[in-house]
Parts: C-alpha cells; structure tokens; sequence
C-alpha cells in the first residue's frame, strides 16, 4: 500500500516592503520554490565562469607544454655535455682496467691464491694484449677457470687466456666478415649515442604523446611562439617572466582579477540601474496629488453639514457653559428731555443721556439758563423744565 | 566593456539618484506642506469657525470676542463640550459627523509632539482665511497654549483615545 507523502508546509515569508511599496523579487531568490529552473543571469555568469576556466586550463596546459619542451632541451644539452666529458675520459684514462662492481666481487669470493693468480693472469695478458675489449672480456672466463680448477698453475691459466683470446678474435673476425658494412663503428662512443637516442626517445615521446593528447590544437601560446610579433609584445608586458624575482602576481592573475573587477562593477551598475529606476517610480507616484485632488471637494461636500452640526454644538455648548466674564450689558442711560424757554425768545426741546446738568447755554444767544428755575428780564438764567 | 566605462556610468548613476532623491524630498516636503494647509483649512473652516460662530451667538459676543475669553479663562474646547456631555454624544452620533471622525481616524493616533507642529500650519493658514481670530490667538497671552490644548482635547474628544505620553530622559 502506497503511503502519501505528507505535503510541507510553506514557510510564510513576508514581502518586503520599500517605502510603502511592495518588492516583487524572484521567489528563487526568496527561497519559496525549489529551484527547478534557473535564473537567465545565473546562466549568463555561469557561462562566464566556465569561459573563464576553459581559458585558464588552454594557458595552463600551454605552460606545462613550454616547461616540459625547456626540460627536454635542457636534457639534450646535459647529454651532449656528458658525451663530451665521456670522450675526454676514454682518451685519457686507456690504461685504467675497468672492472665492474659485480666482477670485483666475484673476484673477491676467490681463496687468496685462486684471486692472485686470477688478477696476475688478468694483468699479464692485457699488458700484452692491447685489445680492450677482449681484455676486458677475459676477466670473467678467468674467473670461471679459476672456480672450475682450482689448484691449476698459473702458466696453464695464461695457456687458457691465451687459448680463449684467440677464440673471441676469431669469432669477432667471423662476426665482421659476415655481418654488414656498418655505418657507425660499434664503440662506447657508438653505443652511448645509441643509448642517448633511446633514452631521449624514451623521454620525449611519452611526453609529446601526453602533450598531443591534453592539446588537440593549436594553444595560444603555440601561436604566440610562431608569430614573432606576438611574441614580442607578449614579452614586453611580461608574459614569459623576467629575470626580476616574481612579485606573486602573473599576468594571468591580474587578469582574473580584472574580470572579477569589472563583474562587480557590472553587478553594482545593475544594483543603481534598479535603484534609479525604483526612484523614478518614487518620483512620478501621484498618490499624494490624486488624495489632495480628492480632498479639496470631500471637504467641500462634508463643509455644509459639518459646519451646521458644529455650530449647533457650540450653541448647546454655550448654553451650560456661561463665563463669568460674559455678562449682560448694562442697560442704557435713560434719556431726559427739558423744554428749554429764553428770553431771547428760543423755545425748544433739549435732551440729555441721564440727568441733565444744572445749567445749559441757550442754543440761539448763548445766555446760560438755569434748569428748573423760572424766566427772569434781567437776564438770570431761565427756568427749564424737566422734560419728558 | 572597458572597467573605466563602467566606472563612469555607476558614477553618473550614482549622480542621477542623488539628484532624484533631492528632487523627491523637495516634492515631498511640498506636497506634505499642502496637505496639511487643505487639512488645516478644512478644520478651521469645517469645525473651528462653526463652533466659536455657535458658542459666541449664544453668548452674545463676536467670535474673536468669545475667543479672547475663553483664553483669559483658559476653558479649552474640549473643557466646554464636556460640560454638556448629552449634547455632544448626540453630536457624535450624527451620520455627516461619524463619516468625517472615520475618514479623520487617522489623527487618532497622532503625537502631541505632530499636534504640535500642525499648530503652526493651523495658525498659517487661520492668518489667510480670519486674520482677526488668527490674531487673538498669537498676541492674547497664552493663546498658542489654549489652542494647543484644545487640539488635544479635540482629539481625544472625538476619537475617544487619550494618549498617554511617555517622556523620555
């Protein structure tokens, strides 16, 4: 029975927020969904990485070819040196028997008598023999009679050198006359030529075929060495070292560092592009006009009700809350008319605010008047009445 | 793409956005000092006016006169709409002003310290639309401070929140 996977729950990761305005950012990048697919600027940088790595490995297999073919040379030179000391040394050093390590030690398991013999039968016959190669040739079988017989004479030891010098002169004779007129005489010098062949073969072609496999074309730094020009300029900015000591850093160096330089320039370049971009939304966002906009006639609408229903309010209001500093106005003063009666013959209505003072001028000639009094010829102020 | 081209374009970019964010400051403070000049005009004109206008008929003085008394006496507005608590829960409960208190809910929430600075854009903008209330305000001493305070009582007045101010050190 199939069981069902339990579905997991999604982490609510909230959406930032940027002045107010909500962030889309790709939910890659947010960690929300699995990363089936990738980002094209994933792609892109991928891409460039893996140029930039393919670019590397060619210049670094480039170096490992120019370094090997050095050491190839410099083995060729140290050979050739060899050889040059080796022909000094055979031309001066003929008379020296050589004696392998392998005979000497032979010769050294003999009994004392058996080694004497051995070594005075080995001596005597190459003072007469000048042949270096059969001399040399002779110390084994010397050495193999000597095993085989022991307690022979030493003058039947030189009767068997003797007799096997021959032998070896014979079969060589033999051997030249039948074999091939050879080009190349087969001395130490021939055979160590023969060798050194071999041997450089057997360095070289190993390595070219490892060269041949890690580079099916043509490197650029092949190119660089057939086109002189290239190689030049290349030298002039350093590509192949100096005879200065390295300061750490090589060309190839500075120019990862370069591309790694203008990445993050391009990366902080996009990073201002998006921010400017986000400001030039910012900067045209009309949300605050279109509230202005609307708030001039909401108010406008909500001015006459609002404004009826506050001043009914205050009207309420004020009926419980009197300040005492609010009282009612006095009442006004009240108003007293005389009829005013002189001699000049005026005659005529006269009002005051409150009580009237005790004497006025007559309006007409000016003569003060006494009110209340009574009229008199000798020009005493007249009597006025009260008034009203 | 050369690394002094790259160069050159982050720093006109780099250029661009300060002048961008200059720019969008200027226009924000601008578009902020007009908003709050709308608001400071809807208020004074909607509500401030109305009820010194209301309060002054009754008590049979000019609103500049009333507004002179109510400093000398240091009755702020919400002190006089508490004295009639029936009168102002009929108030609230009127449609027209239950949709301005909801469209206005945000300054529920204000600081006194905000209250504060729209004093200032208020007093600016009472000098333009009653220049006589505006100056009784700013030359009666402690008018500024009534009118601070009956800011906030007008606030808790009608949004019912008192805010409980916590002073830093």
């Amino acid at each position: 029975m199939a069981t069902r996977k339990k579905k997991t729950e999604k982490e609510n990761i909230p959406e930032p927020i940027y002045k107010g305005s909500r962030i889309s950012i790709d939910p890659n990048l947010m960690g929300r969904f699995r990363r089936v697919g990738r980002n094209p600027l994933d792609d892109e940088l991928k891409s460039e990485d893996d140029m930039l790595a393919h670019d590397l490995k060619s210049m670094r297999v480039d170096e490992i070819v120019l370094k090997r073919r050095a050491r190839i040379a410099k083995l060729q030179k140290e050979i050739e040196k060899l050889e040059k000391e080796t022909e000094k040394t055979e031309s001066n050093d003929s008379d020296i028997p050589r004696i392998s390590v392998a005979m000497a030690q032979q010769i050294g398991n003999l009994p004392p008598e058996e080694r004497n013999k051995v070594i005075e039968t080995y001596a005597a016959f190459r003072s007469i023999d000048q042949s270096k190669g059969r001399g040399d040739a002779l110390l084994p079988l010397l050495i193999g009679y000597s095993k085989t017989n022991p307690g022979t004479p030493q003058i039947n030891m030189l009767d068997y050198a003797k007799a096997m010098s021959d032998q070896l002169k014979t079969g060589i004779d033999l051997m030249k006359s039948v074999a091939p007129p050879q080009d190349k005489p087969s001395n130490v010098m021939e055979f160590m030529k023969v060798m050194k062949d071999l041997v450089v073969e057997g360095v070289r072609n190993p390595l070219l075929q490892a060269i041949e496999k890690t580079q099916p074309q043509a490197g650029v730094f092949e190119q660089i060495l057939l086109n002189p020009d290239l190689r030049t300029a290349m030298k002039d900015i350093g590509m192949f070292g100096s005879r200065e000591p390295r300061t750490g850093s090589t060309n190839v160096d500075l120019e990862i560092e370069k591309l790694r330089g203008e990445r993050e320039l391009s990366i902080k370049k996009l990073d201002l592009e998006w921010r400017k971009s986000m400001l030039e939304n910012d900067s045209k966002d009309r949300r605050t006009d279109t509230l202005l906009t609307a708030l001039t006639p909401l108010g406008a609408i909500l001015a006459g009700p609002a404004t009826q229903r506050m001043r009914q309010l205050g009207q309420q209001q004020a009926t419980y809350h009197v300040p005492p500093v609010v009282m009612p106005p006095p009442p006004p003063p009240p108003e007293n008319t005389i009829q005013i009666r002189c001699s000049c013959g005026y005659e005529g209505p006269m009002t005051f605010l409150g009580p009237p003072p005790d004497k006025i001028k007559c309006p007409t000639c000016g003569q003060m008047l006494v009110v209340g009094g009574t009229p008199i010829d000798n020009g005493n102020p007249e009597e006025a009445d009260t008034g009203t | 793409m050369t690394m002094e081209t790259l160069r050159k374009q982050i720093q006109e970019l780099e250029s661009d956005i300060a002048k961008l964010e200059e720019n969008i400051r200027i226009k924000k403070a601008e578009k902020a000092t007009v908003a709050a000049q709308v608001q400071a005009r809807i208020f004074l004109e909607s509500i401030f006016a109305p009820y010194m206008e209301g309060l002054c008929d009754v008590w049979g003085l000019s609103p500049e006169e009333g507004l002179r008394v109510l400093i000398n006496e240091k009755a702020s507005l919400d002190m006089i709409a508490n004295d009639n608590r029936e009168a102002l829960t009929e108030f609230m409960s009127q449609p027209e002003v239950r949709v301005i208190t909801a469209l206005a809910s945000p300054l529920g929430n204000v600081q006194d310290d905000w209250i504060r600075d729209k004093m200032t854009v208020l007093l600016e903008v009472m000098e333009k639309i009653r220049p006589a209330m505006a100056n009784i305000i700013t030359t009666t001493p402690g008018g500024q401070d009534w009118f601070y305070e009956s800011l906030k009582g007008l606030r808790n007045l009608l949004f019912g929140k008192p805010q409980i101010n916590i002073e830093k050190p």
